[in-house]
């Protein structure tokens, strides 16, 4: 009882100042803990979370010291060990916490709350050897408690996942042995126990021993998840080759769902085995007919299998399942070259009109039998376009245009579009045709709105695939052509369609694409939010925007862009053992897998690592404006030059969700895999080249603090040898020529498809361009002034280093800039490449601009040391070393390109070259209605801002660049 | 036709064409990942012949007494699948799970202007149980239906009868 108010007196006097940290008020939380204090000094938890308050206050050194002191004291208290802990996770510190609670363990050995958070602690690490140790523990201190012993068993499964040698030969047996044991002594209690059991003898591909636990007495522990017992037996029989077994499964599932696909594929799957089991069977014995009747049999028994369930719908609700079935079922029969000459079957041609007869008027219907166009010839496809033509109702002979009678109808013309796309059909129209077609499909969409006129704005408007059938023949043509007028005509159409539709996000996907084709980024922020991209939509999503943002110059959205795009990684990582430890609290056993593959997933996402590196090397760009403001820049970021490894792109992950816009072009045109693989390929080059560039960057900065003569943070780790970072920077150097080596063949822009293909990454400009070999010009300087910085200003041999950085960096200022247009064949365009060019070099000039700051430097304490000298000892020196002059006038040369750059910037501002974009009607769009007119001029406002825009950013960051060179003067 | 299967993690790197529509709220991945772990059963997921994701169901079962029941958490159809019944589909699921898991009933939220998904629900078998003032925030803030359906175990249908005031978000049990 005692004790007991003890704790309540405690719980009392702690009490505001949780108060206080709950509601940020972190001062006050430590008044209140000094408070306490002094009346109980020894009140261990008063101090943790004083720590806990000078941490969130960003007093890092203070609050850490304090609880490395109450570490060393190894308290064992609830409270005190909870408020560490939670100490330990904002500052993820996750191996304090294991350590804090192993050594409470040890000092309460049989606390069975201590030690069922050490396992957790455990978990969090994913140290799997010490959470079977820890769950062993908890076992033998609570025998009856069934989940601490499956907890073991668990991280036995774990350490299996981890190295699969040893999981065959050693953790998958001792993990079956243990649960056997259980079984064989009645202890099992709960179904996640047998699941956790079918997991280990399913890795063991043990199919027999699984098949038995289903069907024996284990088995009716089972059976929460839908159907997910029937599943798990077919699966295992097919494993087994039951495949008789498997089919009559499936057969019973198809009767209570027969629209399931699953179901659909599997039980065909079952019977094509019969079927050929059964030939094998014959030639094992010839004395057997010659007929085929077993063959044929199953052939039969599933084609009236099929027969009847679609026979079984007339009176109904249609389902596609079965006549789809029925379809999949000729496929199969092709495939697998079998004759079918006793079955009265129907052609793939006639299933598939039949099912656009039924089906046609159900938007998913073009993806269903997209699936099987591969079954029919050439001559076949024309049929079927015929029949599909001819059934839609609205294709007059005569050429005069039928409105869609209602949304059925509707629906089911653009179904006979779409796949009419799909075949091919539209690549053979003239430039005629395609533009007609387009125009026809224009006021089929319009006629179409009136369908819509009573739908909620979070609706999407049923004629709008009209418009993008429409806008991508337009696509076609430009791409025939290259004549701009016929992709401003398809944004002017995007942009009037998104007022009728405003949460039609197709229509602002192809939107961004578009403008960024053409260099404009400044509506894109726009279409993107209001797509609303969040969480991990920022993985799947992000590159939407994340190549073009930086690639146009706006460089402010970028930084806003990368930083959404990577707090959620981070925020992410933070949480992301919670749901292994529910897991473990709620028995999903089959889950735990799942999520550590998942959390590897993220953390290895190409999104996460380009975006992160993508926003270092644009803070050391913006955030820079004298060399002061570049080292607290690169002290803030979270990386350690000295002890990173190269960035391992083969463990990279691409998330990216690139089948996202409509196109319903031929798979031999979108090229979906290829070019999946291909942007793959190309984002991994850039990223290793900009992770190479950012570290050259850091390491260079640390080689000046070094000359200065403040102690370089070595990473977090303590002990390591002591690593030089101009050592370190020639090598991160040399890896960033054979980056580039490496890169040979992609010096031409990679091209992908127009509507969905992945965006190009700035590789070609990087490799091909001046930019690298400027910036590895300046690294001979620093190696230089360091050599100086060691030796003295007396052995100061004449060098042509400063000459190759003012070379080099005048190749950055780009020549014959005649602004954003260009003449095409007689027609003016806007030409976006020399914006893509000039961002390319004003990051350059960047960078170089931060490592002269590294020079200049080492140079100033190399000058004030020779002052010092020289007022002592007037007689030896009378001049001062050239060293410096020719310093300075680098300096003064490097301001005179940028300056150049600068003036470009400013002409590219259509305001600042008083230039008229609207005037210039760059697309010629014949003059329709007024309210295309209309979307036409705001279409130029927005094209016009959108340079400014990139100007204005362009010629701030310049600005910025010219001050900081000024300090740079010796 | 459709495959109904359990919901991956790995899902939810595809589920964009379902989560853009705008009533379809995409939540941080510990929502997610807490239904994966806690109620895993009720996590069902559509996928298309052609392997895309068409919808998925969220939901959970909680109460204790009588009160013990399944809830709908999130339900959406991907646009281009719609009018195929497929919703109606993940909610049987959902109730024969509840069923299975003997809970009294099935309830959902909706929003009161969502008018197709009220109707929808209504043809399922569900019925307006109360109204929850400013259940939903936004610029406007708007008011929930708390929708529905007795199961077996409730034989008098007692949990569906009508309450005959509205509700305020902080008086849900």
């Amino acid at each position: 009882m005692a004790s007991r108010s003890h704790v309540d007196i405690n719980e009392r006097r702690l009490r505001p100042i949780y108060d206080c940290l709950d509601n940020g008020n972190n001062k006050k939380a430590i008044q209140e803990a000094d408070k306490v204090l002094k009346k109980q000094k020894d009140l261990t938890c008063a101090k943790v979370l004083k720590a806990l308050a000078l941490l969130r206050m960003g007093r890092h050194a203070e609050g850490s010291s304090l609880l490395s002191t109450i570490h060393q004291s190894e308290p064992t208290e609830e409270q005190t060990l909870n408020a560490m802990s939670i100490c330990y996770k904002e500052t993820q510190q996750y191996d304090k916490i294991a350590s804090l609670y192993d050594a409470a363990s040890k000092q309460q050995p049989n606390n069975e709350d201590i030690l069922s958070c050490l396992f957790m602690a455990h978990v969090r690490l994913g140290n799997y050897q010490q959470q079977q140790r820890t769950a062993m523990q908890l076992h033998k201190l609570r025998p009856k408690k069934n989940p601490y012993y499956f907890w073991a068993v668990m991280s036995i499964v774990m350490q299996a996942y981890q190295n699969e040698q040893l999981g065959k030969t050693m953790f998958l047996p001792l993990a079956e042995k243990m649960i056997k044991k259980y079984i064989q002594e009645d202890k099992i209690e709960a179904e996640a126990e047998i699941h956790l059991y079918l997991i280990i003898l399913e890795l063991q591909q043990n199919w027999t021993e699984a098949l038995q636990v289903l069907e024996g007495p284990l088995g009716a522990f089972l059976g929460n998840e839908l159907h997910s017992k029937e599943t798990r037996l077919a699966t295992i029989c097919s494993k087994l080759s039951k495949w008789d077994r498997v089919s009559s499964i499936y057969k019973q599932l198809l009767d209570q769902m027969p629209d399931n696909w699953d179901f659909w594929l599997k039980y065909q799957e079952a019977v094509f085995h019969l079927v050929e089991d059964s030939y094998t069977d014959m030639k094992q014995e010839p004395s057997s007919d010659d007929s085929t009747p077993n063959t044929h049999a199953h052939l039969e028994a599933m084609q009236k299998f099929i027969e009847d369930k679609i026979q079984s719908m007339q009176n109904g609700v249609m389902m596609r399942g079965p006549y789809l079935a029925e379809i999949e079922f000729v496929k199969q029969i092709s495939i697998r070259k079998l004759t079918t000459t006793s079955i009265n079957q129907k052609s793939a041609l006639e299933l598939l009109q039949e099912y656009f007869q039924h089906f046609g008027n159900k938007s998913s219907c073009y993806n269903d039998i997209k699936l099987y166009l591969d079954l029919l010839q050439a001559q076949e496809l024309d049929q079927l376009v015929e029949f599909m033509k001819s059934d839609t109702g609205l294709e007059s002979s005569d050429g005069s245009l039928i409105y869609a009678r209602d949304v059925n109808q509707l629906t089911k013309h653009l179904v006979y579009l779409q796949l009419t796309r799909t075949m091919g059909k539209h690549s053979l129209l003239s430039i005629q045709e395609a533009l007609a077609l387009s125009q026809e499909l224009l006021l089929r969409y319009r006629d179409g709105l009136q369908f819509g006129k009573e739908l909620l704005p979070t609706d999407i408007q049923y004629s709008d695939n009209y418009l993008l059938l429409a806008v991508h023949l337009l696509l076609d043509v430009w791409s025939k052509t290259k004549d701009d007028v016929h992709l401003w005509r398809a944004i002017v159409h995007l942009e009037l369609a998104i007022r009728d539709s405003v949460s039609n996000y197709q229509i602002k996907l192809l939107l961004i694409r578009l403008y960024c084709r053409k260099g404009v980024f400044g509506p894109c922020p726009a279409l993107y939010d209001g797509m609303e991209i969040k969480h991990i939509m920022n993985d799947t999503l992000g590159h939407i925007v994340s190549n073009d943002v930086i690639r146009l110059g706006h460089f402010m959205e970028a930084g806003t862009m990368y930083a959404t795009m990577v707090r959620f990684f981070v925020v992410n990582q933070k949480e992301a053992s919670e749901h292994l430890m529910s897991s473990y609290k709620f028995g999903s056993f089959g889950r735990i897998h799942e999520f550590v593959q998942f959390q590897e997933r993220l953390d290895n996402s190409l999104q996460y690592h380009t975006a992160s590196t993508e926003k270092m090397l644009l803070e050391l760009i913006m955030q820079t404006d004298r060399h002061e403001s570049t080292e607290a820049a690169a002290d803030g970021m979270n990386v350690h030059p000295l002890t990173d490894k190269t960035i391992d792109l083969s463990k990279l992950c691409d998330n990216r969700d690139l089948t996202l816009a409509l196109a319903w072009d031929p798979p031999e045109l979108l090229c979906a895999t290829e070019n999946r693989q291909k942007s793959f390929e190309e984002e991994k080059s850039w990223l290793l080249l900009r992770w190479t560039l950012l570290h050259v960057l850091l390491l260079a900065v640390m080689v000046g603090q070094e000359m200065a003569g403040v102690g370089v943070v070595n990473g977090n780790e303590e002990n390591t040898e002591k690593k030089s970072p101009l050592k370190l920077l020639r090598q991160r150097a040399k890896d960033l020529q054979n980056c580039v080596q490496q890169c040979q063949g992609h010096k031409q822009p990679n091209q992908y498809h127009v509507v969905q293909g992945p965006s190009r990454t700035r590789l070609a400009e990087f490799v091909s361009g001046p930019h690298i070999t400027a910036v590895t010009s300046v690294i001979d300087c620093i190696e230089y002034v360091y050599s100086l910085s060691q030796s003295g200003l007396d052995e100061c041999p004449d060098v042509k280093v400063w000459a190759l950085v003012k070379d080099s960096t005048q190749k950055l200022v780009l020549k014959d800039v005649q602004g954003l247009l260009k003449d095409c064949d007689g027609k003016r365009q806007l030409d976006s490449l020399a914006l893509e060019q000039l961002v390319a070099s004003v990051e350059s000039v960047s960078y170089i601009t931060i490592m002269l700051g590294v020079c200049s430097k080492g140079l100033k304490i190399l000058k004030n040391d020779w002052l010092k000298k020289f007022k002592k000892n007037k007689a030896s020196h009378n001049s001062q070393p050239e060293i410096f002059d020719k310093f300075n006038q680098l300096i003064l040369d490097v301001s005179a390109s940028t300056k150049e750059l600068h003036q470009i910037a400013s002409c590219l501002d259509p305001v600042f070259s008083s230039l008229d974009i609207a005037s210039l009607r760059l697309a010629d769009i014949p003059d329709e209605e007024q309210i295309q007119r209309e979307a036409e001029r705001l279409v130029w406002t927005k094209v016009e801002s959108s340079v400014q825009q990139s100007s204005g950013e362009i010629c701030e960051v310049l600005h910025h660049k010219q001050f900081y060179l000024n300090t740079l003067m010796l | 036709m459709t495959t109904i299967r359990p919901f991956r993690c790995d899902d939810l790197f595809r589920f964009n064409n379902v989560n853009l529509d705008p009533l379809t709220e995409t939540y941080g991945l510990p929502f997610y990942l807490q239904y994966l772990a806690h109620w895993p059963e009720y996590f069902q997921v559509l996928e298309s012949p052609s392997g895309e994701i068409m919808g998925y169901i969220m939901g959970k079962a909680e109460g204790s007494g009588e009160q013990w029941h399944g809830h709908v958490t999130a339900l959406s159809v991907a646009p281009e699948f719609r009018r195929l019944g497929l919703a109606g589909k993940l909610m049987n699921g959902l109730e024969d799970i509840s069923e299975k898991k003997q809970c009294y009933f099935v309830d959902l939220f909706v929003r009161v202007s969502n008018k197709v998904a009220v109707a929808m629900y209504e043809k399922l078998g569900y019925s307006v149980y109360r109204r929850v003032l400013e259940y939903y925030s936004g610029e406007v803030d708007e008011d929930a239906f708390d929708m529905r359906k007795a199961l077996s175990r409730d034989k008098e249908k007692k949990s569906v009868i009508p309450l005959p005031h509205p509700v305020r978000p902080d008086e849900l049990d």
